[in-house]
């Protein structure tokens, strides 16, 4: 019988991320998948990060993940997004050659030590006495494990909509997992059910772009991983166009035929990826809405036209399609379509990803309810070095909301749940200002570095990076300026050099316009130049925003040491008087890590925390004094 | 569960009226609190712990002196609470006890939940464990109390006005969230010159709300009494008996107005501002014409009317004047000079007084003045401006809420006037939408989504 550490079960971007992940910590590892030659495929848009999605995918990286290079190497427009506002909400985002972006992935994939890939369905899971076992693949094979982690996107149940037509796949022409989702509710696994949706693609040589607005990358792209340097690819433009009226109505006559309105599907969609039918019926007023058509690839033709996401039958969107100007004579290769699977509720699972039912089962991606790339990419991370972890016999890593997205994300869904599927924003973090993408190194790095993911030199790279940038730091704060050391024009054609004498460099950057470039001389004088433009970067953003960040930090040193009290996972919250039924059901349920979790929880209040609280410590009290021996006889 | 690095304080004692009351501050900024409202009589230097010192409760921004007190001060560890701790007992009045509560509050402390002085007693293992089980009944019982304080917070004064301004803070934060979020969306959101706009306008509600809450103004400025009636019929020197009785706790405050004489004095506990008027003279073109103006300004502010009539002479075409102007208002007739003979029948002063309640008193010789500032007492609980004291506590939390809230808002403008971008201001705005959540309940980063995605067609 084959014998693994850990089994992948899925091969999209939490599954190859989970893989990879475990593999590179040294366990051996298996990754099964219907298709290895369509691994971490772009199932929907043909993009990578984007606001709060670039952040996530930039803590991968600095955590020595994978999506990040890959999708520098692949990709053909690269765009940093809120370049005009503050720090914090900046995040690259890029269109890819979904195509090259496969082969990329397959390449880490086969070319990974400790990894093997399989093509074959798994079709249950090998369960013992509350611990996983294995799996079963599709032939009758038993394949044995000692951790299993699940990442099978949307083939779970997967049911296909186009207009009245339904069929069972996991993707369009893949098939559905029925099996295995019936496995899963045999466990007893609370399990729900979701939507999501895909626009048409279209062929470009029948479209004509010049009725189109052009949109064109960065000059001076932002990559998502610090190692990259340039574009690979060549680059490519978008193109942006609006829906008109005669969309709209076309879609008003036929809105029964939509298997949306047709009141077939069951599962709930995303609000902020609505289909075209859905922003038609809902927001009649507006008169028309964007759409931007993405190239799949370079050696391709397809188009995606992004913003009519639609689930009218094929004569119907065929019609959409025309009525837009510029698209009059477009083939349509491929329909739009909605698709429903299932989904296990996140609160089954501890900030490892591991399921609290079955030991040794992990959840990811997807199956989660979430949606996206990035966030599957992210949490299959999490997943695969904690199965890692776990079949080592070692300690489990979890991360904290106030350190990262991902951390603020996993602690969302196990805390509180989904009730449609769940996006990154950057607003779901109380501590926004604090998790910004310059600084996703600082903050992860050493994580990934203690797991073995990031090697020895990048390490000492970085370490070097942020010794340059604390020395900077302690400079511009001692160092008063002066006008004898060096003449600095770039600073004299701002501010009256005369006057500024006796600030501290801080100071003097901390005034609006001022950069460090500014002070070129005077810094070089000092031997204290900045080695590259990154570092000034680092250390202007951190003086700038000194006050914000500082009170961030005090925010979340707070929540921190709620967060040190821990609640022991056999704590009996039926024994603790003073909680309602309610609240010890919910509270039993979720089996929050530590106080801040629990009082994250919705519908617990203080009053119930300081209860557990008071438990906590009679509890410890109690066992010091049973531990101890008496000392008055 | 409650921050515990914050200092707080509570009334100690039983909640009612009483003879006297306890209030306690406990945490680290409590011996400076201290330091700023408690004028010790002599000039004893320093604190020294665990004894009992007599002084002058004052109010930190006026100066004026609130009560004298006894106070204890406590050095961590040796305290109940095992912090840095002071005790201030004063005398049994709920508007007394707010008005201290208040002022702790202003200096940074906040008014502490139920069961959180015995939690953090236990906490820093002042406690064994049987004393223990005994905290977790006090604090199992607090989640009943919290439910009664949280309904209380519904039905408040502010909570009913507060629910519009936290619709406009949520629609400020839904476009602010929007532009940072769906950059690429062709969304129509607020330019940052009209949020502002929203954003001063909403610091405008608040401060309206802040000076104008009742509870909140008895317990700031006291309970405000103007004294009318027309020239001589000694409104001066009842006034000046109102303030003579209380010397040893009142303490002078200049007149705001030229012409009005406004001064504090306490009674039963109770502050009260009394205005002395010009007198409603029935010339109104006249010299006096101005402070004539004034003086219906008063009875306009004023919660409750004293009309002092010359008992020893005859009612006069005046008296029934100043009647008629003072219809529907909440007064009380004062007949002065009962040292002389009447000159009002029984008929007459039923005339005049109508409803409104009546004394005879002597300003001149002190005589019935006790039995005034008893009726003035009752006048004050029976208007409804002073409650309950869990009412006014009640309305002390939601007032110091209002007032954090303010102050987030405040920096929030600041950060937009210093051009950052919205995440800046937005991290104000979501702390006050948190302050706002302490009355009407908390506004959860899905309630802002949903507002983003029903107001805003979004999505690719």
């Amino acid at each position: 019988m084959d014998s693994y550490d850990v089994v992948v079960v899925g091969g999209g971007h939490a599954g190859c991320e989970a893989a990879v992940a475990a593999a590179r910590m040294g366990v051996r590892t298996a990754l099964y998948t219907f298709d290895p030659d369509s691994v971490a495929q772009m199932s929907c848009n043909p993009s990578i990060g984007g606001i709060a999605k670039g952040h996530l995918v930039r803590e991968l990286d600095a955590l020595g993940g994978i999506m990040g290079e890959a999708a520098d190497r692949t990709g053909i427009q690269f765009r940093l997004l809120n370049a005009s506002r503050g720090p914090a909400v900046q995040a690259p985002r890029c269109q890819s050659d979904k195509y090259k972006y496969i082969n990329e992935i397959r390449r880490i994939l086969f070319d990974q030590e400790n990894l093997s890939v399989h093509q074959s369905e798994v079709v249950g899971l090998i369960i013992e006495k509350d611990r996983i076992q294995g799996v079963e693949v599709k032939d009758g094979r038993r394949i044995q494990a000692s951790t299993v982690i699940l990442t099978t996107g949307t083939f779970l149940n997967g049911l296909i909509h186009i207009g009245g037509i339904r069929q069972k796949a996991g993707r369009i022409h893949e098939p559905a997992s029925e099996s295995l989702a019936q496995n899963l509710r045999r466990i007893g696994f609370e399990v729900g059910r979701l939507k999501t949706g895909t626009p048409p693609r279209l062929d470009g040589n029948t479209i004509d772009f010049t009725r189109f607005e052009e949109q064109r990358g960065d000059d001076c792209p932002a990559f998502f991983s610090l190692k990259t340097e340039r574009t690979i690819l060549p680059q490519i433009s978008c193109f942006l166009g609006y829906t008109n009226a005669k969309l709209h109505n076309l879609i008003r006559e036929n809105i029964k035929q939509s298997a949306l309105y047709g009141g077939v599907i069951k599962g709930i969609g995303p609000r902020y990826c609505p289909s075209v039918e859905d922003k038609v019926i809902k927001f009649s007023e507006k008169e028309r809405h964007q759409l931007f058509l993405e190239p799949e690839g370079l050696d391709t033709d397809s188009i995606y036209l992004n913003g009519l996401s639609s689930s009218m039958p094929v004569e119907v969107q065929k019609k959409m399609v025309a009525s837009i100007p510029g698209l009059e004579n477009a083939r349509i290769i491929r329909p739009g379509y909605a698709i429903e699977y299932d989904f296990v509720q996140p609160t089954e699972l501890r900030q490892t990803m591991e399921t609290k039912k079955i030991c040794g089962l992990f959840h990811a991606g997807q199956i989660n309810g979430t949606t996206g790339y990035e966030e599957a990419a992210a949490q299959g991370f999490v997943a695969g070095i904690n199965a890692a972890l776990q079949s080592m016999g070692l300690d489990p890593v979890t991360f904290p909301r106030e350190e990262s997205y991902i951390g603020t994300m996993v602690d969302d869904l196990v805390t509180r749940g989904i009730d449609e599927p769940y996006r990154m924003f950057t607003s779901r973090s109380e501590f926004r200002l604090l998790l910004r993408i310059d600084n996703a190194d600082r903050r992860l790095k050493p994580t990934g570095y203690r797991l073995g993911l990031v090697s020895e030199t990048d390490y000492v790279v970085f370490k070097q990076k942020y010794r340059e940038i604390d020395l900077l730091r302690y400079f511009l704060k001692e160092t008063r300026w002066n006008t004898r050391d060096a003449a600095c024009p770039a600073l004299a054609a701002k501010v009256d050099v005369q006057a500024i004498r006796g600030l501290t460099l801080e100071e003097i950057l901390r005034r609006p316009g001022i950069f460090l470039e500014d002070l070129d001389p005077f810094m070089s004088f000092h031997g204290r130049k900045p080695s590259s433009g990154e570092i000034r970067k680092i250390v202007e953003i951190e003086i700038r925003y000194q006050g914000y960040i500082q009170q961030q930090v005090k925010d979340a040193e707070k929540m921190q040491s709620l967060g040190k009290r821990r609640i022991p996972p056999d704590f009996d919250y039926n024994a603790v008087d003073g909680l309602n039924r309610e609240t010890k059901e919910k509270l039993s349920r979720i089996r929050p890590a530590d106080l801040a979790m629990a009082g994250r929880i919705p519908g617990i209040t203080p009053a119930a925390v300081s209860v557990i609280n008071i438990q906590l410590e009679m509890r410890k009290a109690k066992n010091s004094r049973n531990g101890r021996k008496p000392e008055k006889s | 569960m409650s921050d515990p690095s914050d200092t707080i304080c509570a009334l100690a004692s039983a909640h009612g009226r009483s003879a006297l009351a306890v209030v306690r501050v406990s945490g680290a900024g409590s011996l400076q609190i201290w330091e700023k409202i408690f004028k010790v009589k002599k000039a004893a230097r320093g604190m020294p712990p665990r004894s009992v010192t007599l002084g002058d409760i004052v109010d930190p921004d006026l100066g004026t002196v609130m009560d004298q007190a006894i106070a204890v001060c406590y050095r961590a560890p040796k305290s109940y609470t095992g912090e840095d701790m002071t005790e201030y007992t004063i005398h049994g009045s709920p508007v007394l006890v707010a008005a201290l509560l208040h002022c702790i509050c202003s200096l940074g402390a906040r008014l502490a939940e139920p069961g959180e002085f015995t939690m953090r007693a236990f906490l820093n293992g002042k406690m064994d464990l049987t004393q223990a089980e005994a905290v977790r009944d006090i604090v199992d019982s607090t989640t009943l109390f919290q439910a009664q304080v949280a309904a209380m917070q519904r039905s408040g004064e502010i909570s009913g006005k507060i629910r519009p301004l936290k619709e406009s803070l949520i629609d400020i934060v839904v476009q602010l969230e929007s532009a940072v979020e769906f950059v690429d969306e062709d969304l129509p959101v607020d330019t940052r010159a009209i949020v502002l706009e929203k954003l001063r306008t909403a610091i405008k509600d608040i401060r309206k709300m802040i000076d104008t809450h009742r509870a909140g103004r008895v317990i700031r400025e006291g309970f405000r009494m103007a004294v009318v009636g027309r020239p001589n019929v000694g409104k001066s020197s009842l006034f000046n008996a109102l303030l003579e009785q209380d010397r040893s706790i009142v303490m002078d405050m200049p007149g705001t107005t030229r012409d009005l004489v406004a001064e504090h004095t306490s009674i039963q506990g109770i502050p009260v501002r009394l205005m002395d008027t010009a007198g409603l003279s029935a010339r109104p073109d006249s010299a006096e014409g101005l402070g004539i103006e004034k003086t219906y300004r008063a009875i306009s502010d004023a919660d409750a009317i004293l009309i002092v009539v010359d008992r020893s002479r005859v009612p006069g075409e005046e008296d029934l004047r100043i009647r008629s102007e003072l219809e529907n208002l909440p007064c009380m007739v004062v007949l002065n000079k009962n040292d002389l003979e009447s000159r009002w029948s029984l008929e007459n002063i039923e005339m005049f007084a109508g409803e409104w309640p009546r004394i005879e008193v002597s300003a001149k010789y002190g005589d019935g003045i006790e039995r005034l500032r008893s009726l003035i007492f009752k006048e004050i609980f029976g208007s409804g401006a002073v409650e309950r004291d869990d009412v006014l506590i009640t309305n002390l939390r939601h007032r110091s809420c209002l007032e954090a809230l303010e102050g987030e808002l405040l920096l929030a403008v600041r950060s937009f006037e210093e051009g950052l971008s919205e995440e800046f201001p937005l991290m104000h705005l979501h702390k006050s939408l948190k302050h706002i959540g302490e009355i009407t309940g908390e506004t959860s980063v899905e309630d802002l989504l949903t507002e983003i995605f029903s107001r805003f067609c979004i999505g690719k």
